[in-house]
């Protein structure tokens, strides 16, 4: 594994920073997305869960703008991650909002008292 | 480059512009008008909205169709083409989305007036809102103007899941739908970025013809983006093992919105699968029969064991989209483009007549939900043929409907289903679809035995309808045996979809 | 070791780092200060792939205004000590691991294979692409529609979490 990692060639010329292979930075990309999933799944505290979206969020950003470098600083990259950076801020609004109002009923923020709904 | 929208860019766009203007309208009025004064303007200002947008909708699917003299298609130009559908195919998603919207605020104003502080300005606002995301996401020719649509109609139906905000169960709901929704968005979003790594590009046709044309189907980073692009899809349409969401939000959430839900998302979400049918990584393309006979099964065995009517209606509608996943098949996996015509045409079909079914199931349970938060059980409706004949007709209806009895529409609609997946060679599924129905059809049945062959309970009380929701019931009642008689009045409209 | 790597591998450190904070800390304050490192991080890179004016912007909504939304919101409400549980740790370690190991080899099973290169395109340079991405918003033939459509997104956004949040009795009371 180790060895096809180094592997790698570098990126194009003519691009910012050649010399940092592309695959270097996607795969930074997936390990947090990854943490992003793990997060999610494991942790039982509301706002840590809303921030382990926006770590997946901020995983599919780096992804497009590696991409978009790759392919000499395509604007339709950055123009994607313009629309996450809004979707992330929305998400963040209606999350705490919907927090509050969870916090003012039931005065905790563990997701595994939501269980008023027979599941 | 052309930065200036012309008067043909606006009509392409007009359901949208008015929907939006109305919403922007709706808020804006809702601040200069007194308590009382707010439930007898805004309901009837939103029910013109949405004509108003159903109107355009209409206008534009004469237009778009061959054969019209008024707007020849080619008069219309390639303006927007490259990010936006003009097509019949956006047309129908729009009459259908504005449809279900003016149905869910009819149901809704009578229920509405109940409420302790009814927040007239913000539910209507944001149910105008609603089909805007959705027609977008059918419209889109392009995956993050399809992603800003499905936030858009997502992020409406969170807040309208909790907007019992001093509900414990509704705030509930809503957490836990924006929980799942925000994961199922944020997958949705890293799957287009391995798209665009792999590919360069987000635009549907492109993406389409890149995998059509010599080039390696989709391979490596672009197949995997495909993948999990669909994993965030088929949440949305609550197709299993992605359903979990399903039966606790369906139920937290208030009746009308659940109906909303039901219909609006799971129509958006299969007409973006259809648009995106060919990202479907090939490796795995065997895995969409499977999903599919999951779903029809788990839906089935779910609903079987449900006492609560809200979270039958919930695994039964796990079980429609595995019905519809069968026609699907046809579509990822037939033999060109006869195949998958037919079953897009189907899988609309079926979404038309599911739309008008629920909306009528849902609308006689919203009816009888009193202000209290009353549980919706079988013991609630027993007794109904006695007690409310026009309710109880309509809700039997629309069992027989979802069961697929004749001759309802609900026939027709699982017959195109199995005969487009039947002829595309997809004997599995539309087999086992075929015997799920059978199954389906004791828990639907058992709807029917409460309602005529049980005794009403003794204090039963019918709270009124308002006269919008009693005719919303009785246009869909209608609707349902008029199409079931009649089924080539909804298919020939659709005659002129084409991918 | 050239410097664009040394930088890379600082940035890296620092964007896991924060993450792994942000997931571990039984504290949610120094969970909102590890994806506040984090997201820095994830702006350093943008700043190393060329995308100054998306570097910018993190900074200025990210940092800024997310995390200090997020901060607000542990503000408001009281520390929770939550118990760990072995089985979801175990269960959701695997499928993680189980996924990066698909990720990875969808990575370097891309082997240079970049599809959509426009050849024609020339050695860009940042100046120029914020120009591009301007003109692109602006363009109805490219991203027009969704960047007016941005705004009905945002205004969903700030009705529904005004209705939300808002205290009980608020209107006119």
């Amino acid at each position: 594994m180790i060895a096809s990692i180094l592997a790698v060639l570098p990126a194009a010329e003519g691009i910012p920073n050649p010399s940092i292979p592309t695959s270097w930075v996607l795969l930074l990309a997936a390990l947090l997305f990854i943490l992003g999933i793990y997060g999610f799944l494991v942790r039982r505290d509301l706002i840590v869960v809303f921030m382990s979206i926006e770590l997946m969020l901020n995983a599919a950003n780096l992804t497009f703008l590696a991409a978009a470098r790759e392919r000499m600083l395509d604007p339709e990259g950055q123009v994607y991650a313009i629309f996450v950076i809004t979707v992330a801020a929305v998400e963040a609004a209606v999350g705490l909002a919907l927090l509050i109002a969870w916090f003012r009923l039931r005065a905790t923020l563990d997701v595994e008292t939501a269980v008023e709904l027979e599941g | 480059m052309d930065f200036r929208l012309t008067t043909t860019d606006l009509h392409a766009l007009l359901p949208l512009v008015i929907l939006s203007a109305g919403a922007c309208l709706v808020l804006l009025i809702d601040l200069f008008l007194r308590e009382e004064a707010r439930s007898r303007v805004l309901p009837p200002l939103t029910s013109l909205i949405l004509l108003g947008a159903l109107g355009a909708g209409i206008e534009q699917y004469i237009s778009l169709s061959p054969g019209s003299f008024r707007f020849p298609s080619e008069r219309l130009g390639p303006l927007l083409t490259p990010i936006w559908r003009h097509q019949v195919f956006t047309a129908v998603g729009a009459i259908l989305l504005c449809g279900i919207a003016l149905a869910v605020h009819w149901i809704s104003t009578s229920w509405l007036r109940e409420e302790d502080r009814p927040a007239y300005g913000e539910y209507q606002c944001l149910l105008l809102l609603f089909p805007i995301g959705t027609i977008l996401l059918i419209g889109a020719r392009n995956l993050m103007l399809a992603f800003v649509g499905l936030e858009i109609f997502s992020v409406a139906l969170y807040v309208l899941t909790a907007m019992r905000r001093t509900r414990s169960r509704a705030v509930e709901a809503g957490l836990k739908y924006f929980l799942l929704g925000a994961f199922a968005a944020a997958i949705f979003l890293y799957g287009s970025a391995l798209i665009y790594a792999g590919k360069g590009t987000l635009d549907l046709p492109d993406l389409g013809a890149i995998s059509r044309e010599g080039l390696p189907a989709p391979v490596g980073l672009a197949a995997l983006g495909g993948g999990i692009l669909f994993l965030a899809l088929f949440f949305k349409a609550s197709v299993a093992p992605f359903h979990m969401w399903t039966p606790d939000v369906y139920q937290g959430a208030p009746t009308p919105i659940t109906a909303l839900m039901s219909t609006g998302t799971k129509t958006a979400a299969f007409f973006l699968l259809i648009t995106a049918a060919r990202l479907f990584p090939h490796e795995i393309l065997p895995l969409i029969p499977i999903l599919a006979i999951v779903s029809i099964l788990v839906g089935n065995a779910g609903a079987l064991r449900q006492t609560d009517l809200k979270r039958l209606l919930a695994y039964s509608g796990v079980a429609h989209a595995g019905y519809l996943l069968v026609a699907y098949c046809a579509i990822a996996l037939g033999q060109g483009h006869q195949d998958a015509h037919t079953a897009i045409r189907a899988i609309l079909y079926y979404l038309a007549v599911y739309g008008i079914t629920n909306l009528a199931a849902f609308g006689v349970l919203a009816w009888l939900e009193r202000r209290e938060e009353s549980v919706l059980t079988f013991e609630g409706i027993r007794g109904l043929g006695r007690r409310n004949p026009f309710c109880a007709a309509v809700l039997a209806l629309a069992a027989l409907s979802l069961a697929g009895i004749p001759p309802t529409a609900g026939f027709w609609a699982k017959y195109q289903v199995f005969a487009a997946a039947l002829s595309a060679g997809q004997t599995t599924a539309a087999v086992v679809g075929i015997l799920g129905s059978v199954v389906g059809l004791y828990y639907y049945l058992r709807i029917l035995v409460a309602l005529y062959f049980e005794p009403a309970p003794e204090e039963a009380r019918i709270p009124a309808a308002g006269f919008a929701g009693a005719l919303t019931l009785g246009l869909s009642g209608a609707a349902i045996l008029l199409f079931g008689i009649f089924p080539s009045l909804l298919v020939d409209p659709l005659i002129h979809i084409r991918l | 070791m050239s410097a664009e790597i040394l930088a890379f591998l600082v940035l890296a450190t620092a964007t896991v780092a924060g993450g792994v904070v942000t997931l571990w800390s039984r504290y949610v304050v120094h969970s909102a200060f590890g994806l506040m490192l984090s997201l820095l991080g994830v702006a350093g890179f943008y700043v190393l792939l060329g995308s100054d004016f998306l570097a910018v912007t993190q900074v200025v909504v990210y940092v800024g205004g997310v995390v200090v939304l997020y901060l607000f919101g542990v503000m408001l409400t009281p520390p929770d000590r939550e118990e760990r549980s072995i089985r979801r740790i175990a269960v959701a370690g695997i499928f993680a691991v189980a996924a990066l190991v698909v990720l990875l080899k969808a990575v370097f099973g891309m082997e240079g294979r970049w599809y959509g290169v426009d050849p024609d395109r020339g050695p860009a340079s940042g100046g120029a692409v914020i120009r591009e991405v301007g003109n692109a918003f602006m363009d109805k033939e490219a991203y027009l529609l969704p960047f007016e459509i941005a705004s009905v997104l945002l205004l969903v956004a700030l009705v529904g979490a005004v209705f939300i949040a808002r205290r009980e009795g608020g209107r006119g009371s």
